[in-house]
């Protein structure tokens, strides 16, 4: 009943605060000056058309797509009808024409993409594939390798088109620290840039992730765990699912909860959330039970704000939340403080 | 006494409150309790009483006129306006109210001091006050921000600086410290049971474990054994324990300071506890376990602000420490004295309906606000 009752106030604010959201927009610039100089654009819904905002929360690309993904290396996809293109950060233009079926994220220059009925290839950030359709799946670049798949088999191309590791794997992930794991016959491995084998524990790894502060959380037929470069299982695997480490933190599930591990292993947020996201920028979203929420890295305590259905990772000192749920669902910002940039809109 | 689905609301409101504090049978207690489960925001007023020497505390109380609530100043004198839906007593200076639908912290002028989006929220005691969100309680700070994250099933108030909680997954329950950071039970069972008396009170706390009750002080030792098929919670320094069927009064060592003798017996306040020895009536006993005030008494709750509520030809008063009445026996409910006021409660039959209206008196036994729906 009171759930009722408070979904009714919820909604008898939203209405009142959407008619201010012009203000609201304006509060939210007064708190952000302590990063002026970074000047970011994120998609937000206005009226079932998606345009852009800034990280102070002004329209700088006027709603008129159908689907708008985040900027990645100075681009973003963005969908009219069945088709993407992508918009320029730095003339907040859409520069690429919607040419693809699918298009993926800029990293290296480079975005895997493909034309309609084609198959996948590589685009240069003037639309132009670089790298010819040729794959049957293509991920974006990291570290200037991409793993793309052919005949059913991974491998790894280099930015100028080279196949740098042949197709062999069942499958693979990107590069990162040096290093990418690889599913062969014989489990998960770790190669290094040239395809040499360069971990391979003595124990049976079912599931293997990508390195990030030196530990890559792996899975054994006793739980996840992590190794260090040299193949060591210095966390136990033992834990029912576990993240990457990030701003020296993972998220650890045990008994259904999840906490936050530090890299010696040891708990430094108590096991209490339902679904988490990894930190960044000292946050990290946390689910409750049914609504999301943030807690601070330094202490592990909750930000005090209004639930929201959804939240993502915070980026530029804001993050994307949502309200509402399914069809009805709404697009807004908020700040570290909790205080929304963007009132959530569709 | 506390539970996950306490919400203040109007039909909790602490005057249908009753103090577990007569041990009476334990099944009486625990049938009582159950009654009480609901009733979240009084709880707190036992956490409070202990507070009669803070000059700070604001006088405020809160009355229903024409069936909104508002406060009073201890002359009666409104000071904030009727416009809640609830009204809790003040706490820390602080009260938590409903206001249209939004459940919320006001100051003594009435302005709002935490107005989050919390599904349910208790008074302050120790600088915190526990709040449900998304189905989980956790503890806010006065600023508003939490200071233990909403990671319980069910939380207590912090009392000497120690809260019991259940566990997210309901798997036991036990005390935390001020950062919420668990209190290791050293040498007592593994799992606490559930305990009413939760709170700590003169460093320590009651615990049960099958069936048999015992203390642990702040740290998790167990420092008096459980061994008492009864036992109260400790004030005035002094806890009652059940021994072969007759009650007594241990100290906080476990010494025993009133040899057991009494067929009931209540916590000490103000130098004096309910019992009964001889009779079906109670009296009132000092700390060397004398009747000062014969048993006389159906009823009788412990004393508080010098003042106890006995119960007389089916209705409520008070008798100072002398033992007299300050009113003729005239009230259906009373609450403690709190910051010198009593909120008492008359049933009023209007059109065949009991309509309950709640009062103030002072503790000379005058209506300082009569009462009101």
């Amino acid at each position: 009943m009171l759930k009722k009752l408070q979904l009714l106030a919820l909604f008898i604010s939203l209405i009142s605060l959407f008619v201010f959201s012009g203000c609201t927009v304006v509060d939210g610039i007064t708190g952000n000056n302590d990063d002026d100089e970074i000047t970011t654009l994120h998609p937000v819904l206005l009226n079932g058309k998606w345009g852009f905002i800034d990280n102070k929360g002004a329209i700088v690309i006027s709603p008129n797509y159908d689907e708008a993904r985040e900027f990645s290396d100075g681009f973003a996809a963005v969908r009219n009808g069945t088709t993407w293109g992508y918009i320029s950060e730095e003339t907040s233009s859409l520069t690429i024409p919607t040419n693809f079926s699918v298009a993926g994220n800029f990293s290296n220059g480079l975005a895997p993409a493909q034309m309609p009925g084609g198959q996948y290839g590589f685009i240069n950030t003037t639309g132009e594939f670089a790298i010819s359709p040729q794959f049957d799946f293509a991920a974006a670049f990291s570290e200037e390798l991409a793993a793309v798949r052919s005949d059913g088999l991974w491998g790894y191309v280099s930015t100028n088109g080279d196949i740098s590791i042949t197709p062999t794997f069942s499958d693979a992930r990107s590069f990162s620290e040096d290093l990418a794991a690889v599913e062969t016959f014989e489990g998960w491995v770790y190669v290094d840039k040239s395809g040499a084998e360069q971990i391979n524990p003595s124990f049976q790894v079912t599931d293997a992730g990508e390195f990030s502060d030196g530990l890559a959380p792996i899975q054994t037929t006793n739980g996840w765990g992590y190794i260090d470069k040299s193949g060591n299982p210095v966390i136990t695997p033992e834990f029912q699912e576990v993240g990457q480490f990030s701003q020296g933190l993972a998220y650890v599930r045990e008994n259904d909860y999840i906490g936050f591990i530090n890299k010696d292993g040891e708990l430094s947020i108590p096991y209490q959330f339902a679904e988490v996201k990894a930190f960044s920028e000292n946050m990290a979203a946390v689910r409750l039970s049914s609504s999301w929420f943030y807690i601070e890295r330094d202490n592990g305590k909750m930000v005090v704000s209004n639930p929201f259905s959804g939240a993502q990772s915070f980026s530029n000192g804001i993050a994307q939340i949502q309200l509402g749920e399914d069809e009805n669902v709404q697009y807004g910002y908020i700040d570290k403080s909790g205080e929304y940039v963007w009132y959530p809109t569709r | 006494m506390y539970n996950t689905d306490t919400s203040i609301n109007p039909e909790n409101m602490c005057g249908t409150q009753q103090d577990n504090i007569m041990t009476m049978k334990r099944s009486y207690l625990i049938l009582l309790l159950t009654l009480l489960v609901s009733i979240s925001a009084c709880e707190v007023i036992d956490g409070i009483t202990g507070n009669d020497d803070d000059d700070s505390a604001v006088k405020l109380y809160p009355v229903l006129v024409n069936g909104e609530w508002g406060y009073i100043n201890e002359k009666g004198a409104i000071v904030i306006e009727p416009r809640l839906q609830i009204a809790t007593p003040f706490s820390e200076g602080y009260a938590a109210v409903r206001e249209s639908w939004s459940l919320k912290y006001i100051d003594k002028n009435g302005e709002d001091v935490i107005d989050k989006d919390f599904s349910d929220i208790r008074p302050f005691s120790d600088g915190k006050a526990a709040v449900r969100l998304d189905g989980r309680w956790g503890y806010i700070n006065k600023s508003g921000n939490f200071a233990v994250n909403p990671r319980f099933r069910q939380a207590s108030s912090f009392s000497d600086g120690r809260a019991f909680v259940r566990s997210i997954d309901y798997s036991e329950y036990l005390y935390i410290d001020e950062n919420g950071n668990e209190i290791e039970s050293l040498n007592t069972p593994d799992d606490l049971d559930f305990i009413e008396e939760n709170l700590f009170a003169n460093g320590r706390a009651l615990v049960r474990d099958d069936d048999l009750y015992g203390f642990i002080d702040k740290t998790g030792n167990t420092v008096i054994d459980l061994k008492y098929s009864e036992a109260l919670a400790f004030s005035d320094k002094l806890a009652a324990v059940l021994v072969s069927d007759r009650w007594g009064y241990i100290d906080a060592s476990g010494n025993v300071e009133v040899s057991p003798q009494f067929i009931s017996a209540g916590k000490f306040g103000n130098g004096l506890a309910p019992a009964r020895k001889s009779s079906n009536q109670f009296g009132f006993i000092d700390t060397n376990g004398n009747f000062v005030i014969p048993e006389q008494f159906d009823q009788v709750r412990p004393f508080n602000e010098e003042r106890a509520p006995v119960f007389i030809n089916n209705k409520w008063t008070f008798i100072d420490k002398s033992g007299n009445q300050i009113t003729s026996p005239k009230f259906d409910e009373v609450d403690p004295f709190y910051n010198g006021l009593a909120r008492v409660t008359i049933f009023v039959t209007i059109d065949e309906e009991i309509e309950e209206q709640y009062g103030y008196i002072n503790k000379s036994g005058e209506y300082v606000w009569y009462p009101t729906n």
